[in-house]
């Protein structure tokens, strides 16, 4: 039965040792993380690497390009708002393939033995880096929306919404039963 | 607009006051419903003043408008509608904070509502 048992682990320790020895395993795991980075890059942040970001300003300030990049912090902080909370995710995701690329290079660089327990660390690193970076990813994410939510006066203009309705005649009321004209004064003039 | 007092410290502002001239001699329209008095020394009136005299520019200012109605006399609030999409709300002008977004339809459309809407409250 020992004699089983040793073998299982010897053979375990094998095969696991040397996928992760030569990094495939952990290789994987980075190639995901750069094609995932790359796919969401294509898909909604294109404006990453700044292209979107003086564009952004000149529109919603009316001004050229030169111009948005001299608009003080101040106004740049509550224009970017919502890109500036995107970017932070992308950093977590940046630290998150270093963190993967330091994992392969130390698994590759010390060369396991089975019988070897202190070079377990390398996968103890990963395993806890990933976890925590995912819950700071996590974080940032509710953070950022709390921030980006904070900033939005959704509920204060729907209360002055609410202030500001005038009152409904009975006429209007009857009018508005068998479908009469709903469309209020939403977007006049 | 619509704001207390055209509070010089934001409107004198000469950013803003030729930006306001630039938009009127674009031909746009410039509404504003002021709660209070005009302020007499106002930078803001003046330069548009002189430009209502001397072009075809289409402006309206309402003031002291909360003795004409309930609805702008209890608002505390200031804003401003750009376009479609654009718009600055203070939600407490005691603080002098505002929220500018410049591509959100659904608030600039619900601003316009309520700057309508107190328009029309109006007793002339």
């Amino acid at each position: 039965m020992w004699d089983l048992f040793h073998s299982a682990w010897e053979w375990f320790w094998t095969v696991e040792w040397k996928l992760a020895g030569d990094g495939s395993f952990l290789a994987m795991a980075l190639g995901f993380n750069l094609a995932f980075g790359a796919w969401e890059a294509f898909r909604k942040n294109l404006d990453f690497f700044g292209k979107t970001t003086p564009t952004l300003i000149a529109k919603a300030l009316g001004v050229t390009k030169e111009q948005a990049e001299k608009v003080d912090d101040h106004h740049r902080a509550i224009v970017l708002c919502k890109a500036a909370h995107k970017k932070l995710v992308w950093v977590c995701w940046l630290a998150s393939v270093v963190f993967s690329g330091v994992s392969v290079w130390m698994i590759w660089a010390n060369r396991f033995s089975p019988h070897n327990w202190v070079l377990l660390l390398p996968i103890v690193v990963y395993v806890c880096s990933s976890a925590g970076l995912l819950a700071i990813v996590a974080l940032c994410c509710f953070a950022g929306k709390g921030f980006v939510d904070a900033l939005d006066p959704k509920k204060q203009v729907n209360e002055m919404l609410e202030k500001t309705k005038p009152p409904v005649s009975k006429d209007d009321k009857q009018d508005d039963d068998k479908g009469g004209d709903k469309g209020g004064d939403k977007g006049g003039g | 607009m619509f704001c207390r007092n055209l509070n010089p410290a934001v409107f004198d502002v000469p950013e803003v006051v030729e930006a306001a001239a630039d938009m009127l001699k674009q031909g746009r329209v410039l509404d504003i419903i002021v709660q209070d008095k005009l302020p007499p020394e106002s930078k803001f009136l003046k330069r548009l003043r002189a430009l209502e005299s001397a072009e075809n520019i289409r402006m309206e200012i309402d003031a002291e408008a909360s003795e004409r109605s309930l609805i702008v006399g209890a608002s505390a609030i200031n804003f401003t509608v750009m376009d479609d999409t654009a718009y600055r709300f203070e939600p407490d002008r005691e603080t002098v904070k505002a929220v500018a977004c410049m591509n959100n339809s659904d608030l600039s459309g619900q601003l316009l509502t309520i700057f309508n809407r107190m328009r029309h409250s109006l007793v002339s």
